[in-house]
């Protein structure tokens, strides 16, 4: 096309000098003439110039126009993520500290996510998500004395998957077992600071009683018995029908699990449940069964509970058994965002040692930003500990932070 | 296992029952998918940087 460009510009340059020759002599000089040709070759330079710029840069919206590019057309890779950061306020009796915190109740992480289509109806994908906690909510200790876990990325999905519409999917490699999450379906809109893991929160702060005996951590006293978590698997889930989906897995390490789900609404009610049964006792040494469901009517009102109980291989007493409900509420208090708040509670029996009775209550408030990806959140909880012969004070800690989507 | 630990799995029997009931009652009623997302994945929605999206497509569309 330039060379179109170039050929027109050629021929008015032509066409003015003709034009300046047949002036009378005495109005044009020779030097005048020179100059108007000169700056006529320099504006046939210029947009020769510009002209073979244009020609080096893609159609708008091309895959040319990204950084990264790929020989196969058939295929989708997505990078996604998030950053959850807070402060938490924790008083366990005898001492009270502040915390800059990773929220571990929806960590810090970067997720890719591969796909491809071999037809229409079947597809491959792969799957790797890590997550970069310092400080991490769930192991911070009431003492200590630099920030808690690793300062590393760590595993929490390294996955590869086959879908088919009409048979189901297939995943194999470290990811979510098929009992994980069956405890903590929640529609609430507060899971960011709060849901049926409480010890997400506060887990790894220790009872104390008030001469400061340390006694068991919260996430040794609380269990929400929730599945087999994420770990190296082969798992199987059926197409859903109507809502409903089996699910089905075998753990490395002999452990294997299976679990249901329903997701639907139903006249404006929004309804998710999850039940499931786990046999870890290959490598964990227990049986596990448990399940929850949540319901949001349409005038944002929102209940939610979960319960579950473990049966420890070679333990003699009663079974470790945990309930928990959620009351919560989710309405427009600005058009920047949903706002959702809420109370809840939960109680574990016998987990930490026969006779334990733990209890926790909470109040929480999250406000959306749709626009910046951004959620603002608060909770406050309190936990107690009741055991035979032993008084520890009440853990109260106090969470505020900020969940931001990148 | 004690009666404790027995009465343990009954409860949770009947949460197991009371669950299937449920799922159930709904099977007979009008149901229309429900697309959640369970609460430890990345909430879907737009993100900060990545807009409307809520993710960088890095290739494909």
């Amino acid at each position: 096309m330039h060379h179109t460009v170039k050929t027109v510009l050629m021929a008015s340059v032509a066409i003015v000098g003709l034009g300046l020759i047949a002036q009378p002599a005495a109005a044009q000089t020779m030097k005048e003439l020179k100059d108007e040709i000169n700056r006529l070759m320099k504006r046939v330079e210029q947009m020769e110039k510009k002209q073979a710029e244009q020609d080096l840069k893609p159609a708008a919206g091309g895959a040319a126009d990204k950084t990264v590019t790929s020989g196969n057309d058939k295929i989708k890779l997505s990078l996604s993520g998030q950053v959850n950061r807070g402060i938490l306020y924790v008083d366990n009796g005898p001492s009270e500290e502040f915390f800059h915190v990773d929220n571990d109740n929806s960590s810090t992480r970067i997720r890719f996510i591969g796909e491809g289509h071999l037809n229409e109806d079947i597809s491959v994908g792969s799957q790797i998500e890590v997550q970069f906690e310092s400080n991490s909510t769930a192991d911070i200790r009431i003492d200590q004395d630099s920030p808690a876990g690793p300062n590393n990325f760590t595993e929490r999905k390294l996955e590869i998957f086959v879908d088919s519409n009409q048979l189901g999917r297939l995943w194999v490699g470290q990811g979510d077992t098929a009992s994980n999450g069956t405890s903590e379906v929640d529609l609430s809109g507060t899971d960011v600071v709060a849901y049926s893991g409480i010890a997400d929160m506060a887990g790894g702060i220790a009872f104390s009683t008030s001469g400061g005996t340390l006694g068991p951590r919260i996430n040794q006293a609380f269990s929400n018995f929730d599945g087999l978590s994420r770990d190296d698997r082969v798992r199987y889930d059926t197409p859903s029908f109507m809502g409903f989906k089996a699910s089905a897995g075998a753990i490395d390490g002999g452990s294997w699990d299976t679990a249901a789900r329903f997701a639907g609404e139903i006249a404006g009610t929004k309804v998710v449940s999850a039940l499931a049964y786990a046999d870890a006792n290959s490598r964990q040494g227990f049986e596990q069964v448990n399940g929850s469901v949540s319901v949001l009517l349409p005038i944002g009102v929102s209940v939610t509970a979960a319960a579950g109980s473990r049966d420890i291989k070679g333990r003699t007493g009663d079974d470790p058994m945990s309930y928990y409900g959620k009351l919560g509420y989710r309405f427009h208090l600005t058009d920047l965002g949903e706002t959702a708040v809420g109370v809840d509670f939960a109680k574990t029996d016998d987990l930490a040692a026969q006779g334990d009775e733990f209890m926790t209550y909470g109040a929480f408030g999250v406000q959306r930003f749709d626009a910046i990806g951004t959620e603002l959140y608060l909770a406050v909880r309190n936990h107690e500990l009741d055991r035979s012969g032993t008084d520890f004070d009440d853990v109260i800690a106090v969470l505020t932070g900020a969940r931001i989507k990148f | 296992m004690t009666m404790r630990s027995t009465q343990g799995w009954r409860d949770a029997a009947r949460l197991a029952a009371l669950a299937t009931t449920v799922l159930l009652a709904a099977a007979c009623a009008e149901i229309k998918p429900l697309d959640y997302t369970e609460i430890h994945e990345i909430p879907p929605g737009p993100g900060l940087l990545s807009g409307d999206d809520g993710a960088f497509v890095l290739l494909g569309d």
